[in-house]
């Protein structure tokens, strides 16, 4: 199955996957202009092959306006092929990257570049968490792979200030220490330790990842979500209550 | 590429419409539109992370739904048009991101389009148009827009002659429509106010009951070029906020409150329903609407003058206010002035709008944006295509 994949929710990630192998890719990391991006990005991975057979977005968590750039663009693409959509958590590609051990064809030359990955195997427990800007993170743990082979949710997605991750994880799923995945241990160190890996696809969810959550799913027949957001926080805006006049 | 009726969806998210039209040459096919109106209510305003929220939930639906109602197949597509300015950039960006995915998977070019000439590009397919009149005066009034502009050409002859320096009209009408206690949006309520229709009486408001200030609008403003065509509805807003308060204040004390501090007085010329001396609602709100159409209509009827142009198209959510539409048509009828108002369903912001004016860009063999391209919350309005 070819799947399109797009992840906005951190970097600006567009691939075109043929089961779990990448046929084209473009990710700008660090990337601050989402819609401009994922234009040429999209065009450039379709011209290398072909009409995809579905189109799978990261839903996030991330920041709102990039997260939706990319969501959009999917939906856009989809119509377009007139092939389904479906929505992946963005977190859920970062965990199989690490819980599946990642393959030097998906991440290219500089992913391919030695560094202790794969610690603990695919049944020890990983902690993602990301930039939620606002001195916050989104985080969520996962306990390992389920027998297809996809990542299983311990607790969250949340979005929770760095100093109160420790005692979330004590409350919602005690037990061993796990590994520490994602730029959220980049920019909050002190806070909650170094990440295992700071290769910028162990730090930001990529779309190949984000196409082989798909391609497992699906291939196990199972259902993805929509391409609804997670947003984890409502609107910033206050019901502004009626005033009322004794004018009449 | 030319062709002399290219067949173009247009998507449109610059606020809080999610709209996508399809338009073959100067034939309206479809004009779909969903609103996240009704989410804004409780806030007063439009939100713009409420908007996005809602565009991204609509996008997919409406293109489909668009395609559907046009019973028109992607493969017969010649061009996608996307609004990329100006607006709200969150909301810009959903159906820019949408119609980039669109057009990376049909291979369909792609134009990023001005969201204000294309509120005056609408007329090109309005059903009952003889067509785009130009050169033309365009009034383009909303919750996000004030704006006079002249329009030698659709395309390449576009120059904004003045705008409004604060508030939008409509964001006027919602902030004083809150304070009377109206409903959002405030322009309908304000209307309805201003009609006697809130109060059970039936009985019109006084528009001349309280002399609101007109923005922009004294001798020396008019000899000053920057400020001749151009609006500022702040000092409307405050004299409101006054009027009410003085209006409220003597209320609670009736017998002999006299100074409401603007000149504005808090006793009103008793309407026949009045049943004391006291400002009606109805007073306050008729009294706002006249000083926010009085502003509007004589600023485009002075633009009209300085151009030597005796044609106005109005258009943007306001043109559904009546009294603006009235006063508008007779001082128009006045000055030798032709007035054309596109059907109210054009003239809100809809996808239509966006695709009619890629089909004239698409027409005369233009070539599409670069799909690099990013959306302008402020895009200027010469800047027809990005």
């Amino acid at each position: 199955m070819l799947i399109l994949a797009i992840d906005t929710s951190a970097a600006a990630s567009v691939a075109l996957v043929d089961g779990e192998t990448v046929v084209a890719q473009r990710t700008e990391f660090s990337a601050r202009r989402h819609v401009e991006y994922v234009g040429p990005a999209l065009t450039h991975v379709l011209e290398a092959g072909g009409r995809p057979d579905a189109v799978a977005v990261g839903v996030g968590p991330g920041p709102f306006t990039g997260l939706r750039a990319g969501i959009a663009a999917g939906i856009g693409a989809a119509v377009g092929a007139d092939v389904p959509v479906h929505g992946v958590v963005s977190h859920d590609a970062l965990a199989l990257r690490t819980l599946a051990g990642p393959d030097p064809a998906a991440d290219g030359p500089s992913g391919a570049s030695g560094s202790d990955r794969g610690l603990g195997g695919p049944s020890s427990p990983v902690l993602v968490a990301t930039d939620a800007r606002r001195r916050e993170v989104y985080t969520s743990l996962y306990s390992g792979l389920d027998d297809d082979g996809l990542p299983v949710v311990q607790a969250g997605p949340a979005v929770l200030a760095p100093a109160a991750v420790e005692d979330w994880l004590q409350e919602t799923a005690p037990g061993p220490s796990p590994r520490r995945v994602g730029r959220g241990f980049v920019l909050h160190r002190e806070a909650l330790g170094a990440p295992l890996d700071e290769e910028p696809e162990a730090l930001d969810p990529t779309a190949a990842w984000v196409a082989r959550v798909a391609h497992r799913a699906l291939a196990a027949g199972r259902t993805l979500p929509g391409t609804e957001p997670l947003y984890l926080r409502e609107p910033d805006a206050a019901p502004t209550p009626r005033r009322s006049t004794p004018l009449t | 590429m030319t062709r002399a009726e290219p067949l173009v969806l247009g998507i449109e998210t610059s606020c809080d419409e999610t709209g996508v039209g399809i338009v073959r040459g100067r034939t309206l096919l479809t004009n779909t539109v969903a609103s996240s109106m009704e989410e804004h209510v409780r806030f007063g305003g439009v939100v713009p992370e409420v908007a996005s929220r809602a565009h991204v939930q609509a996008i997919g639906p409406m293109i489909r739904a668009a395609l559907a109602d046009a019973d028109v197949r992607l493969d017969d597509l010649d061009a996608i048009a996307v609004t990329a300015g100006p607006g709200l950039s969150g909301a810009l960006m959903v159906g820019a991101a949408a119609a980039k995915g669109l057009a990376a998977a049909t291979g369909l070019p792609l134009y990023g389009i001005n969201h204000l000439a294309a509120h005056v590009a609408v007329d090109l397919v309005a059903p009952d148009s003889p067509g785009l009149h130009t050169p033309t005066i365009a009034l383009l009034v909303s919750g996000g827009h004030t704006e006079i502009l002249r329009i030698g050409d659709i395309v390449d002859d576009i120059e904004l002659l003045g705008a409004t320096i604060d508030d939008a009209a409509g964001e006027a009408f919602d902030k004083t429509a809150r304070l009377l206690g109206l409903d959002y949006p405030g322009g309908p309520s304000i209307s309805k106010a201003a009609a006697g229709l809130l109060d059970g009486t039936g009985v019109p408001g006084d528009p001349t009951a309280v002399r609101f200030p007109r923005g922009l609008a004294t001798k020396k403003d008019l000899r000053d070029p920057e400020r001749r065509h151009s609006f500022s509805f702040s000092g409307l807003k405050t004299a409101a906020l006054r009027t009410v308060t003085a209006a409220e204040a003597a209320l609670a004390s009736p017998p002999q409150q006299t100074d409401a501090g603007v000149g504005a007085p808090v006793t009103g010329t008793s309407g026949p329903g009045a049943t004391t001396g006291a400002l009606r609602l109805a007073d306050i709100a008729a009294s706002f609407e006249e000083a926010v159409v009085d502003v509007l209509v004589t600023k485009t009827l002075l633009a009209c003058a300085d151009t030597g142009i005796d044609h106005v198209l109005l258009g943007g959510g306001v043109a559904a206010n009546a009294r603006l539409r009235e006063r508008l048509a007779a001082r128009c009828a006045d000055a030798g002035v032709t007035l054309r108002v596109p059907p109210l369903r054009l003239c809100t912001d809809n996808g239509a709008m966006v695709a009619a004016l890629g089909a004239e860009i698409v027409g005369r063999g233009t070539q599409p944006s670069d799909p690099g391209f990013g959306v302008l919350s402020s895009l200027e309005v010469e800047d027809v295509l990005v």
